[in-house]
């Protein structure tokens, strides 16, 4: 990797960008497109272009920030009380994976502006192994609270009995099995074949999408707080006489001050949808429709709290779709590094899925202390 | 002297071909990343939505001849008039000006052989396929009945196909941003050297302005799509106050999308306008920097007035009073392009060629539309208006005496550019005349009844609104005929109509400066670029029947004879 010409997937140099009407290449290079008058003002415009999509991005975010906000404010003892089911230490963990990646993203941006491939490559292939880092470990997390029952509003359970649950963690890595496998075999496949080219680019994929199962593993292996947390909070859920008490763990002292004027709050919203609550508390519990005014505040506080994992699954599984584009870009990425087609006057696309990635960063760092660190 | 002759003198040698003509077969078309033909696969495309949705507004009109049921039931009346209005706002007019006319235009005037990113503006255009797609699966199936709006709660409960539409919805809207995204980056840096922000024509900075919109308000929609999706499939429960959400945050979401889109529709077709009557009227245009800068201004005021579409909705006092007057804010930028354009006209020489009858219809039909709109943001008087016909007239009187209208007097100008033929000019003016007067008689009386109690979205109605109802029927068949007439000189222009020259109308913007129909890259030759709305130097030559520059005098001995028309 020390010669800079381009060269396709055969190892031949490339020609010329072939468009539909032009075979003459640009002069400033095979991938500065006919339209641009230069190199620089193709960069720029990518740039701008990127940066408007970011920004369409946060518009795009900031309709669930809204609806965390407003929620927050209607229901602020909910939140004290559902968030303890998250754990600090995972997503703590995970925003150092990110922040961590944000800057081997950085990194490979610097490499190819100075032409230095190999680097370029390594930094992408760790960022990639640290996205799959997260999205192992928040595998982990949805798993372990689809089996507590912690599912959004409609779906929420948490405290009945769980029955026989499927096979959760194992349907959702399944897509992640199924690349590392099947990257391992192309890369197996064509290292037998001497295709160097191929060889290279699936053996970063599969060293990457193993970052997958290293992120199940660490937060298998992580001393969590989660379970202590899930066994206090359960235990007090159920054992609670007092309607209005809330279900937070034991580490809220004050929570019965906050809890006091939400509870009338409570009780207003409960005599306005009395009816819709008698159906749901039909559809959860069938046989306690009588069990009175106790059961429905209880039956509101518990419904309440998977209206916050409505907001938290809805925002993080969107940050994870993002992190999942954002994999795919990364892969594009390291098929055009491996076949160098960076230079100094054309590592656009380097930038521009950096500042993707650093905005995908970004938004993480919002959700974790917003979701994960509720006083 | 050929027509290639012609050309040969006006452009130095002759063009072999043009974006037409560059290279043939479907794939060349469907494959395309010429901005030109993106734009015109566009056009085709709004063009059958805007015939099928129109078709579907007939209907209705129809059925609302009489008091009672005349052929549709109820619940095929909700379906039909939710169809309407989803097909007409999302598939047709949002992108009617900026991605049809807008594609075709933008990167000529600006004088840049593309848009920064072709691969995208295609992309852009499957995209407006793909949600059409999903709209037309929706019909098909269990054709929604939510009114366009898709308000929550009743959203969730329905059974008809809101996921699809939905989808629709979604997807569209990236169609929507990409195209946003791509005028805003060409706009700053596709620029040729000499073309400053303040010599660009204002087509450009309507477009820019509502590229601004695009970008901000169109992932918003994006998102509301996403929560109302996830509310039916897994019951999500953001917007079931039986869950702890609030149905009144989708009105907001939606709103604070749909209001500026409003703007979306409006900013492009005021600056077609800007165009129309400076070229057509062969002066000046009056004020330049105001309308430059009264597009931007409505662009960010168009954030600030969402509110006033839930006055009724409960929100607090004092938030209704502030999107009050914050929505009368809008009044000033919207006037000041109004008093600019009557300012142009004083004194113009005004040409009633049919670009300029749909101008002139824009100024009048748009006037209605806004002073109409203040009512409606008045508090004491939206609680009496609110959803009554007077809100239905009010907001046709915008979005089709004002962006239909402006579309089509762009399309008539354009349209010699576009396909290098010139219509039938007394056809298009009558045309333009019916549209106007069909339109004037449909919606008119719709103020009227409005007023007096008429709900909007209602079957069926009380006998005292008969003779309004019936108006508005005959006049909805006039306002179709005039389309059709409008439609009909377009289309036989392309086989019957004279060549166009590089300049029919004595425009000095840049897209006049190439021959008719641009070439692939546009402009042959490095662009000049001028005032665009300076006419002293520009001439009508009788040898190309259309208009050149002075100065280079257009080697006048070696063309003795004047050209005969020729047609094919």
């Amino acid at each position: 990797m020390t010669t800079a010409k381009p060269v396709d997937v055969n190892g031949n140099a490339i020609e010329g960008h072939s468009h539909d009407d032009h075979h003459h290449e640009h002069p400033d290079g095979p991938f500065i497109a006919h339209h641009f008058e230069t190199a620089e003002q193709q960069f720029d415009s990518g740039k701008l272009g990127m940066w408007l999509f970011l920004v369409q991005e946060i518009l795009f975010f900031s309709g669930l920030f809204v609806a965390y906000i407003i929620y927050r404010n209607h229901n602020p003892e909910i939140f004290e009380a559902a968030h303890v089911h998250l754990d600090k230490w995972l997503g703590g963990l995970n925003t150092l994976v990110l922040l961590f990646s944000s800057l081997t993203m950085a990194w490979a941006v610097r490499c190819s502006q100075l032409e230095q491939h190999l680097g370029a490559v390594i930094n992408i292939v760790i960022t990639m192994v640290c996205a799959n880092i997260f999205l192992g470990v928040k595998a982990i997390e949805y798993t372990h609270k689809w089996e507590l029952g912690l599912f959004w509003a409609s779906a929420y359970t948490y405290g009945q009995p769980q029955g026989d649950h499927p096979p959760y963690l194992l349907w959702i890595s399944a897509p992640f099995i199924i690349c590392t496998l099947v990257s391992t075999m192309l890369a197996i496949y064509f290292r037998v074949t001497a295709s160097d080219f191929w060889f290279k680019f699936f053996l970063c994929m599969a060293i990457s999408f193993s970052g997958y199962f290293g992120g199940l593993g660490i937060a298998w292996a992580m001393p969590s707080a989660e379970h202590a947390d899930h066994g206090s909070a359960h235990g007090e859920v159920h054992a609670s006489a007092d309607p209005g008490h809330n279900a937070s763990g034991e580490n809220h002292e004050d929570d019965d001050h906050n809890g006091q004027p939400s509870d009338e709050h409570a009780k207003d919203e409960h005599a306005k949808d009395e009816h819709a609550k008698d159906e749901h508390a039909g559809d959860e519990h069938a046989g306690d429709e009588h069990a009175g005014e106790s059961t429905h505040d209880q039956q509101k506080q518990e419904v309440n709290m998977g209206g916050f994992f409505s907001i938290y699954y809805i925002m993080t599984g969107l940050h994870a779709i993002h992190i999942i584009a954002g994999i795919i870009a990364l892969t594009w990425l390291l098929y055009r590094v491996l076949a160098l087609h960076f230079r100094k006057n054309y590592f656009g696309p380097v930038e521009n899925v950096g500042l993707y990635w650093h905005l995908v960063d970004l938004i993480w760092i919002y959700l974790f202390p917003m979701m994960y660190l509720i006083h | 002297m050929s027509i290639a002759k012609q050309r040969e003198k006006l452009f130095g040698h002759a063009p072999e071909t043009n974006f037409l003509t560059e290279s043939k077969g479907w794939a060349s078309w469907l494959c395309t990343l010429d901005h030109k033909r993106i734009g015109i696969m566009y056009l085709i495309g709004v063009m059958g939505a805007f015939c099928l949705a129109g078709i579907f507004a007939l209907i209705l009109r129809i059925e609302l001849f009489t008091p009672g049921q005349m052929f549709l039931g109820n619940q095929t009346y909700n379906r039909m008039f939710t169809l309407h209005g989803a097909i007409m706002v999302f598939v047709f007019i949002i992108p009617s000006i900026p991605a049809a006319l807008g594609n075709f235009v933008l990167p000529v005037m600006l004088g840049a052989k593309d848009v920064a990113f072709p691969r995208l503006n295609l992309a852009s255009f499957y995209l407006w396929m793909g949600g059409t797609f999903f709209f037309i699966v929706s019909m098909v199936s269990n054709a929604l009945d939510t009114g366009w709006t898709f308000y929550t709660p009743y959203s969730v409960q329905t059974s008809t196909a809101v996921i699809a539409a939905t989808t629709g919805v979604f997807i569209l809207g990236f169609s929507s941003i990409f195209t946003g995204l791509n005028f805003i980056v060409t706009v700053n840096t596709m620029r040729p050297p000499g073309m400053t922000w303040f010599k660009m024509p204002l087509m450009l900075w309507a477009l820019y302005s509502t590229a601004i919109i695009q970008v901000l308000a169109t992932p918003v929609l994006a998102i509301t799509g996403l929560l109302l999706m996830a509310e039916r499939i897994i019951g999500l429960g953001i917007f079931d106050p039986a869950l702890g959400g609030d149905p009144v945050l989708f009105q907001h979401f939606f709103w604070f999308y749909s209001h500026p889109a409003v703007y979306i529709m409006i900013l492009p077709a005021m600056g077609i306008i800007s165009e129309l009557i400076a070229v057509h009227a062969q002066k000046k245009i009056f004020g330049y920097d105001f309308i430059a800068y009264s597009s931007i201004a409505i662009a960010l005021l168009s954030f600030l007035v969402w509110g006033h579409h839930m006055f009724t909705s409960g929100q607090s006092e004092m938030v209704i009073v502030i999107f009050s007057a914050l929505t009368f804010s809008v009044a000033i930028p919207s006037a000041v392009k109004v008093f600019n354009w009557v300012a142009t006209l004083y004194k113009g020489s005004i040409a009633l060629t049919t670009p300029m009858c749909y101008a002139l219809s824009f100024i009048f039909l748009f006037g209605i539309g806004g002073l109409t709109g203040l009512p409606l943001g008045t508090l004491s008087t939206d609680i009496h208006l609110h959803d009554t016909y007077f809100v239905v007239a009010h907001f046709h009187y915008v979005m089709v005496g004002g962006t239909l209208i402006a579309f089509l007097g762009g399309l008539f100008h354009w349209w010699p550019k576009m396909f290098g033929r010139m219509y039938n000019e007394r056809g298009g003016q009558w045309g333009a005349l019916l549209v106007f007067v069909g339109f004037n008689v449909t919606f008119f009386p719709q103020f009227i009844m409005g007023s007096r109690g008429m709900p909007r979205r209602y079957a069926r109605y009380d006998p005292e609104y008969q003779i309004f109802h019936q108006l508005s029927t005959i006049g909805a068949i006039i306002l179709g005929i005039g389309l059709l007439i409008a439609g009909y000189v377009l289309i036989t222009s392309l086989y019957r109509g004279k060549r166009a020259p590089g300049n029919p109308w004595g425009a000095a913007t840049l897209e006049f400066q190439c021959c008719s129909p641009p070439t692939f890259h546009n402009f042959e030759h490095d662009v000049i670029v001028n005032d665009p709305y300076d006419y002293s130097s520009i001439e009508f030559d009788e040898k190309v029947d259309g208009y050149v520059p002075v100065e280079p005098a257009p080697a006048e001995e070696s063309a003795p004879n004047p050209l005969p028309a020729e047609t094919t």
